[in-house]
């Protein structure tokens, strides 16, 4: 990975995946810090968790134009605009992953967020 | 730059390359096609193979820094006007000139033939890539599964 992408988290999926598991893991960690009383500033863990919902949000939206493509290219292809079969089929897949990077997203953020939930104050 | 482009460039660069094979190919049937083409419709004489030049396309590079290839792209399509044209005595041919010689394209097929089987596997090992590619990032995912 270049120094680029390691400076923003949102730089492609796979480390915007990274980052998103780590940020659920610390929402986690500080929850869990909180409720046994631990020194936890609750304004760190706000902020935190906005830039987390924003570099979500914008992965989301990266991954949600990459399958709008991937349904445009598709009418390209039945249209005829397209000649090359792989191109096809490797922009599918591109977006298939992206999508699948995504999803593994938001289970780890659901899952962490039922963990959380399930705790008794 | 997208970083969505970023994550697949190595995709990317075996699509080019693939498509790139593709026109090869296509380069290759036209040759053997046209292998028996002594009468060009525009009267430039029998049919010329032709042969594809491969050149690499450029990534768009952030400013400042230096311009990465990034893919491979048909820079272009020439006749091949070295390799002689065929001559053959066979007087009765519409195209004989006086002394009955035919002259026929520069297309050798056994040497098409050999082409068209290193474009073919040009093409399949770049198919491999990608799907090494593929692979890998389906292996990735499994790891935050």
């Amino acid at each position: 990975m270049t120094s680029p992408a390691m400076t923003s988290p949102i730089g492609d999926p796979a480390s915007a995946a990274r980052a998103a598991i780590e940020a659920a893991m610390r929402r986690h960690a500080d929850a869990v810090a909180r409720v046994r009383g631990s020194e936890t500033p609750p304004g760190a863990d706000v902020e935190r968790s906005n830039g987390f919902g924003d570099a979500l949000e914008q992965t989301l939206n990266k991954v949600d134009a990459s399958v709008r493509e991937s349904d445009r290219l598709v009418d390209d292809f039945v249209s005829g605009k397209v000649n090359d079969f792989h191109e096809v089929a490797l922009r599918l897949k591109q977006s298939e992953l992206s999508f699948r990077f995504a999803m593994e997203v938001r289970n780890k953020l659901v899952d962490a967020y039922r963990e959380v939930m399930r705790m008794s104050v | 730059m997208d970083p969505l482009t970023n994550l697949f460039s190595g995709l990317r660069t075996s699509s080019s390359a693939m498509s790139a094979e593709r026109t090869r190919i296509d380069v290759i049937a036209k040759n053997l096609a046209y292998a028996q083409v002594t009468h060009m419709p525009d009267g430039s004489g029998p049919y010329r193979r032709q042969v594809v030049r491969f050149s690499t396309v450029m990534k768009r590079a952030a400013p400042g820094t230096k311009p990465e290839p990034e893919g491979v792209k048909v820079d272009r399509i020439e006749p091949d006007q070295v390799t002689p044209l065929e001559r053959v005595y066979s007087p009765g041919h519409p195209d004989a000139d006086a002394q009955g010689m035919v002259t026929y394209p520069n297309v050798n097929p056994t040497s098409e033939m050999a082409d068209l089987i290193t474009a073919v596997r040009a093409y399949e090992s770049n198919a491999n890539a990608a799907d090494g590619f593929v692979k890998m990032a389906e292996r990735a995912l499994r790891l935050a599964q």
